[in-house]
């Protein structure tokens, strides 16, 4: 191979490299713009995407809020409803029917029991629901819970409907007035189908303590008042009571 | 669709008006109510419901005669019925379904069950 040739050959080489170096750098200009662009289609479909999510999180958020106050709206009706047939009557037969049917169809317990002080201070049952009187237990009394709502009214509840084994109370609910707790509910078992005590069960639970034992003493006091010569000063409220819903 | 006419026949004050309560919510909703089957038949002679609510138990006649007595007449036939049950009725549900029932919902009762039921009977 001459000089000549040998240089031709050199300046082809350099010419060639010279060639595919600028193809490559064309080629990655390129390449970059339409990364480029790509990332702007890209941060455009993500700003799309986040306004959509957010859209959607604002329509979940308005649906869980509306869900809510259809809850509330609902619980306010079943209370404006117990507490009115609470005060609808003042015959204390008919007192005791609605207590009973509060706690029947709108919290779903089937088995309890309305027990009053007699004038031995001892609890004895006044309404049975689901279970005969022979099968509540003789020593409420000695039960501290139930000793607990005798000395500070209220109620009490397990959250749980499962029945227990003992004999103990899912829920006790203390009827009184004026600071004094003259009886008690307790309930032994719920409907099958009912699965938990709810927040609503509770505030219904307060509403018979409170407003429950005011509506049973007004009619109380009523039938007393009406049939005076019945009752003797040694009676206790289950005395009192029991003449006047026909016991 | 305004004024549909409901029915409530139930024996229990404090169940009635908590049905009644319910249907409420529902937008368009004229409610009567009944005491027993009776007083629902004597009703339904005054205005013809286009969705009725019955109990089972109630005294004079129960819910199971009064929806015999409403499907037995053929202007009634199509009216729907809802039955309200406790879980234990379970016999009572049946056979107020064999008479012609269309939905029963079961107690303890919770107004979202009532209006879902209605709604979709009436096709709201
Ligand atoms: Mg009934």
């Amino acid at each position: 191979m001459s000089a000549d040739e040998d240089g031709r050959i050199h300046e082809d080489l350099l010419a060639q490299q010279a060639a595919f170096f600028e193809s490559y750098f064309k080629k990655g200009a390129e390449f970059t713009r339409e990364l480029m662009q790509e990332t702007q289609r890209l941060r455009t479909r993500l700003a799309e995407l986040e306004e959509r999510l957010s859209d959607q999180d604002r329509a979940n958020e308005l649906e869980q809020r509306y869900q809510q106050i259809e809850r509330e709206n609902n619980d306010l009706a079943a209370l404006y409803v117990a507490q009115s047939q609470l005060h609808s009557s003042l015959d204390s037969a008919e007192v005791v029917q609605v207590i009973s049917e509060i706690l029947l169809n709108f919290v779903g317990a089937d088995r309890f029991a309305l027990l009053m002080f007699d004038g031995k201070k001892a609890l004895r049952p006044l309404l049975c629901v689901g279970l005969d009187e022979a099968s509540v237990p003789g020593s409420l009394l000695g039960n501290s819970q139930v000793q607990r709502i005798i000395d500070n009214g209220g109620f009490t509840s397990s959250t749980s409907t499962e029945p227990r084994s003992d004999d103990e109370p899912l829920g006790i609910i203390g009827l009184g007035s004026a600071g004094t707790t003259f009886g008690v509910i307790c309930v032994w078992g719920y409907l099958r189908q009912k699965a938990s005590v709810s927040e609503l069960d509770c505030h219904i639970f307060d509403l018979i303590s409170k407003s429950g034992g005011l509506a049973l003493q007004a009619s109380r006091l009523v039938g007393e008042a009406q049939a005076r010569t019945k009752s003797k000063p040694s009676d206790g409220p289950f005395e009192r009571f029991s003449h006047l819903i026909g016991k | 669709m305004s004024n549909i006419k409901a029915l409530v026949v139930e024996d229990s004050p404090t169940m009635r008006q908590l049905l009644l309560y319910a249907l409420k919510r529902i937008p368009g909703v004229v409610t009567r109510e009944a005491s027993d089957g009776v007083d629902g038949l004597r009703q339904i002679q005054e205005e013809r419901p286009d969705i009725i609510l019955t109990d089972i138990n109630m005294p004079i006649m129960d819910g199971l005669k009064f929806i015999e007595q409403v499907r037995a007449t053929d202007d009634l036939k199509n009216i729907p019925i809802v039955v309200i049950t406790t879980e234990g009725g379970d016999e009572d549900r049946q056979k107020a379904m064999d008479l012609g029932a269309d939905a029963f919902v079961t107690k303890p009762i919770q107004a979202p069950a009532v209006v879902s039921v209605v709604k979709a009977l009436l096709e709201l």
